[in-house]
């Protein structure tokens, strides 16, 4: 983790999306869940991704997520065309480069709060002392310090929320996704969890692309990126 | 290709997430190992019992009817001959323990109500034949035969209808005590009291009436050079398993004849012991299947179950072919848990009767399995759950992430 107030006015470009397309064929039918989307994310942005239901935004996160492929386009990542990488690559570059928070958490039941943050990093091989430190760094600034040996079904909605953002934040990887990380939670703990992305986003310059359907999330956003019809809104 | 280091690291959290899946849901690992454990257990019980009653069927067959080694006589000759010079080269054989020579004829014997039964007369010197034999130690009735003992017969249990095992041979009603009239091959008839009656539950040894040397000298007429032959002579060793270095050194003492081990004489003891042999195998087999689809079963409901978390595992970036190996270790694990405890509970079982023995028809039966057995059975067991592990969760493994997310 960066330390340190950071630049906000760095031009790095991080992501490069262009022009993908997703079409899903089921039977005779082929759905257009995107028809071409463009934009560009820059390093240490926090990126809104806004439209209504349905409009795609989850479906542009997953591509950019690597946890699915484009049908045509492509999309540039630190310099590396990822819609090229095969299997093994794709997964590797997900563990180093990237961190990713569903809607519903999706924490391992039979971790420890401190077993799924340090997982991603055990996995890159770190000394179990780095990873062990980095872990209880993040559930410190998470605010979970006191929880670290509780598993997740013994936590609250908000808790595990901030469980998997400190997983995802673990291997400091280049950029966080986040799909509608509060799309389940109540409005205090939506205020916290906010909060803390921002957190991380200001003080750190940690790049966030982040999925939302709230209005009032708009403030927390350096910019959005509106999403309808499988295509960028630009009205 | 992977570097070595990024294998490590996947091992490592194979191991971790395979140990953590292991032991989360303690009482699904106690019921799989249980299950495991108990086909492990009823797969090498059945085999070592069936084991047991082939060693049984063998020992009773060596006991009476072949001994280990048996020499029988030339091919183009009815006797053997110089026989006394025979059993002395034969008893210094290291390993030899007993050289019974025995002069076969026929009898008939009849009761006081006049039913008959045939047997097969053994002409023995009972001394000799206590060293070789086991009718002796199996008396159901009366006594055994004394060297100079003249007008008795000793005789096998399946022909008298007070102590056989079967009714399908025509028997005589007599006990030990009782006068019978014999009749002998050699067309002479006289009354001998049975001495006694032995019998080892067994059809095939309990069908043979004996008689001394001397009673022979005096129903046959022999003279004792007369009697220095043999229709075949049967030594009896301290083990099983030294027949062929028996048979070599008798060969080398230059005795001739046909000399053959106790598997060359039970050929169709042998078919029937040997058929039951695949009996248990295809007992083993049925274990090994059932073992095979028990991990399965229990790793495929546990990779269905774990469906969105193994996609979640994914979009982290831990490789599909670290989640598949952690899988395979944990049913690798619920195969050695399962296996180890499969053969303390053997262990113990087999120790509990061989402590008391199984009773059957046949005697009573002491469960045998070799240490190859065990591991045999434990190499299986432990293949079987790799491939169980392997085939239960790779086809879940390789789903699509956000299929294994969103629908499982």
């Amino acid at each position: 983790m960066k330390t340190g107030k950071q630049d906000k006015k760095e031009n790095r470009l991080l992501i490069d999306v262009k022009n993908i397309v997703k079409r899903y064929v089921t039977g005779d039918v082929i759905t257009e869940a995107l028809r071409g989307v463009s934009f560009k994310v820059y390093n240490k942005e926090f990126i809104g991704l806004m439209g209504p239901s349905g409009s795609g935004k989850s479906t542009v996160l997953h591509q950019l997520g690597l946890l699915d492929k484009p049908t045509s386009g492509q999309i540039i990542i630190d310099g590396v065309d990822v819609t090229q990488l095969h299997d093994i690559k794709r997964s590797y570059f997900r563990l180093h480069k990237l961190g990713y928070v569903f809607q519903q958490y999706r924490n391992l039941p039979e971790l420890t709060a401190l077993e799924n943050v340090y997982l991603p990093a055990r996995m890159t091989g770190w000394p179990r002392k780095k990873y062990m430190d980095q872990a209880k760094m993040l559930l410190e600034q998470v605010g979970l310090k006191e929880r670290m040996h509780h598993r997740p079904y013994e936590l609250s909605g908000g808790e595990q929320q901030r469980i998997a953002i400190a997983r995802a934040l673990v291997n400091k990887p280049d950029i966080l996704f986040a799909d509608e990380p509060t799309a389940n939670l109540d409005t205090d703990s939506t205020k916290v969890i906010m909060d803390l992305l921002k957190h991380f986003n200001e003080e750190f310059g940690q790049t966030i692309v982040m999925v939302s359907h709230e209005p009032e999330q708009i403030k927390y956003f350096d910019r959005v990126v509106r999403i309808k019809d499988g295509l960028i809104d630009l009205c | 290709m992977l570097s070595l280091k990024k294998i490590i690291d996947g091992m490592d959290i194979a191991f971790f997430l395979a140990m953590k899946n292991l032991f989360h849901n303690k009482k699904m690992l106690i019921l799989i190992i249980a299950i495991i454990s108990l086909g492990f257990l009823s797969t090498t019980f059945s085999t070592s019992v069936i084991n047991g009653l082939k060693y049984q069927i063998e020992e009773k067959a060596i006991s009476v009817m072949t001994g280990n080694v048996m020499i029988e006589p030339k091919e183009d000759e009815d006797f053997i001959y110089d026989v006394d010079e025979i059993v002395k080269k034969a008893l210094a054989i290291p390993g030899v323990v007993g050289v019974s020579p025995h002069i076969n004829r026929g009898i008939t014997l009849v009761d006081k109500y006049g039913s008959k039964a045939s047997y097969q007369l053994k002409i023995i010197n009972p001394e000799k034949e206590a060293f070789a034999s086991a009718i002796d130690n199996n008396i159901l009735s009366g006594r055994y035969l004394s060297k100079k003992t003249t007008g008795e017969i000793f005789i096998g249990a399946d022909l008298t209808k007070k102590y056989r095992m079967q009714e399908a041979l025509p028997s005589i009603d007599a006990d030990a005590g009782d006068k019978i009239t014999a009749m002998f091959d050699n067309g002479v008839v006289k009354q001998v009291k049975v001495r006694g009656i032995y019998g080892l539950s067994f059809a095939a040894t309990d069908i043979y009436a004996y008689i001394t040397k001397e009673e022979a000298k005096q129903v046959f007429g022999m003279t004792d050079e007369e009697m220095d032959v043999a229709s075949e002579i049967m030594i009896k060793t301290r083990d099983r398993g030294i027949e062929e270095d028996i048979i070599f050194k008798l060969k080398q003492f230059g005795i001739t004849g046909k000399i053959s081990s106790w598997q060359e004489k039970l050929g169709v003891i042998n078919q029937f012991t040997d058929s039951i042999l695949i009996v248990s195998k295809i007992t083993g087999l049925i274990g090994i299947i059932i073992a095979f689809a028990t991990i399965y079963i229990m790793i495929y409901i546990n990779v269905m179950n774990k469906r969105s978390q193994i996609g979640i595992m994914k979009a982290l970036g831990i490789t599909k072919e670290t989640i598949l190996v952690s899988y395979i270790i944990q049913s690798f694990c619920y195969g050695i848990i399962g296996g180890l405890l499969g053969v303390i509970l053997t262990r113990y079982v087999i120790w509990h009767y061989t402590i008391n023995p199984i009773v059957m028809p046949i005697g009573d039966v002491v469960p045998l399995i070799s240490i190859t057995s065990y591991i045999y059975s434990f190499i299986i067991l432990l293949l079987s759950s790799l491939f169980a592990g392997y085939f239960a969760s790779q086809g879940v493994i390789k789903e699509n992430i956000l299929d294994a997310i969103f629908k499982g």
